[in-house]
């Protein structure tokens, strides 16, 4: 019993709603502050979208340190708000017979806890890779083994008055010999293949030396390769948000028509 | 003058009229100074509504891709969010200065370039469209809190007759906060699937992409603040003030004070 007592605190201590406020606020305000170097440092921030997180602390974060000690003192307080949300949520499991009629609440809890250990597992596990061109025709090797892409074909297309708006590229992921996902991109329409991400992002032209033809003049396509594992994840916190905020909704007009006030307890 | 621009004076004299009108009620309490208010604002809307609708089908695309299209459908849906209040509630003036954000953002918009501007193909996609709409109608919700936040303290201190008691003004303050961050969390629900597929990862660090998530996570925690007594009406009226300086840093003071490559800038 006496051994429970402490159990008992801590899992009071995991789950308070003031924890949640406090973490959140004080990680709101941190990252507002710290976000604001972020347009006047560029040479330090302007490629945290070209890779991963965990990447780009170990590189150019560890070597900015001034600048950038904000982001792993952010990250371990949203870990801790992702540690209060999952107590929260595992809670309202255990008492769900009496506290059902807050399932879009706790939805919306276990949306923001998938979606934050989609992006955790994506930061450590996943990789981004810019600017990799490849030849009409040609196939290659992806960052992730075994995995290799090719440019089948690529047209640009152009508005009405001859500006070039878009490309249509013809893309294929092999797995040795075996294609395992084949898609004509476009902007907003690139190749999907669990978790990962192929855009052509811009295309050109350049010389090839061919064995049989000699040196070639080829269109070639710039692609962007992302792997996320945690995308799927990242795409299941997304459906329990929406269903969350429906469900929240719904719950909110019923008890107000009923005229009762339950949000304030 | 094309048929847009009239209807965009229309809506603006209209709105200038029922917020005359509104002012003239909250001194001089007649009940026909409120019904005609509201029937101004109603018109207003039909109109703006219209002008908006013909502005889409020109286009071809929901028209929210410069300045002047997301200032007009800023306003649009404040608009739409005092009436939702008024219908609901009977409000009449205390959505004064919604209206009144309502006229200084037609304002703004009225001396600009109203040429639709063609859409890049990055913007092609129905997720663009709920992304962008569902944040204006969160910002609008989180305006009215700012509006219901500044009347709460002011009749905490007056306790005038002229404005709504304490208790609906905090219920309607909780309300507005709660639609709100319904409505923005589907917004980053929508658009981190369309970063996804047009950037190839579902969260950015660019400067707005990271306030977008500040909002989210403050409003976030003031969901959860209204359950703390001792915050419940004052200290959620100046929640709900500071609330929406972060939503008008986010979406005009990053664009006009610093740089963001994010789409809408």
């Amino acid at each position: 019993m006496a051994a429970n007592i402490p159990l008992t605190r801590l899992w009071r201590l995991l789950t308070s709603l003031k924890l949640a406020i406090v973490l959140a606020s004080t990680a709101t305000v941190l990252i507002m502050a710290g976000s604001v170097l972020m347009p006047f440092n560029p040479a330090v921030f302007a490629n945290l979208d070209s890779m991963i997180l965990s990447r780009w602390m170990q590189s150019t974060g560890s070597s900015a340190l001034a600048l950038s000690w904000w982001l792993p003192l952010a990250g371990s307080l949203l870990l801790l708000l992702w540690l209060n949300t999952l107590c929260c949520f595992l809670d309202w499991l255990i008492h769900l017979r009496s506290r059902w009629r807050k399932a879009g609440e706790y939805l919306l809890h276990l949306g923001f806890v998938l979606f934050l250990s989609a992006y955790i597992w994506g930061s450590l596990a996943g990789f981004r890779q810019e600017g990799q061109q490849v030849f009409v025709g040609q196939t290659a090797p992806t960052p992730r083994p075994g995995l290799f892409v090719r440019v089948d074909r690529l047209e640009p297309l152009y508005n009405s008055q001859g500006r070039p708006m878009d490309m249509l590229t013809g893309l294929t992921l092999l797995v040795g010999d075996g294609v395992v996902a084949s898609v004509e991109a476009r902007a907003n329409h690139p190749l999907l293949w669990r978790g990962m991400v192929i855009l052509p992002t811009s295309m050109g032209e350049g010389w090839v030396r061919s064995p049989n033809r000699g040196p070639q003049r080829l269109p070639y396509s710039v692609l962007t390769i992302n792997y996320d594992p945690g995308a799927r994840l990242a795409a299941a916190g997304g459906i329990a948000m929406t269903l969350g905020v429906l469900l929240a909704l719904g719950s909110f007009y019923r008890k107000r028509a009923r005229g009762e006030r339950p949000e304030i307890s | 003058m094309t048929l847009m621009n009239l209807l965009l004076q229309g809506a603006f004299a209209a709105y200038l009229l029922a917020f005359s009108a509104y002012l003239l009620h909250l001194f001089w309490r007649r009940p026909f100074l409120g019904r005609l208010a509201f029937g101004l604002v109603i018109s207003g809307f039909a109109l703006q509504s219209l002008c908006l609708g013909l502005r889409w089908s020109a286009a071809g695309f929901l028209p929210v891709t410069n300045l002047f299209g997301t200032q007009f459908f800023f306003s649009w849906a404040l608009a739409a969010t005092y009436l939702y209040f008024e219908i609901r509630y009977r409000i009449q003036s205390a959505g004064l200065f919604v209206l009144g954000c309502n006229l200084a953002l037609l304002l703004s918009v009225l001396p600009r370039n109203p040429a639709l501007p063609p859409l890049i193909p990055a913007l092609d996609t129905p997720l663009f469209t709920l992304h962008v709409s569902l944040s204006f109608f969160g910002y609008a919700f989180f305006a009215m809190a700012f509006s219901l936040g500044v009347l709460y303290l002011l009749q905490r201190r007056l306790d005038s007759p002229r404005l709504p008691d304490l208790a609906l003004l905090r219920k309607l303050n909780e309300e507005s906060i709660f639609l709100g961050f319904c409505l923005f969390t589907l917004c980053m629900v929508f658009g981190s699937i369309w970063a996804y597929i047009a950037w190839g990862y579902y969260f950015s660090w660019n400067i707005k992409a990271v306030w977008s998530s500040l909002v989210w996570l403050y409003f976030g925690g003031m969901c959860h603040a209204k359950f703390v007594r001792r915050w419940q009406g004052g200290v959620y009226a100046w929640l709900s003030i500071a609330g929406f300086g972060v939503v008008l840093f986010t979406y005009l003071g990053i664009g006009l004070l610093l740089s963001s490559n994010h789409p809408l800038g």
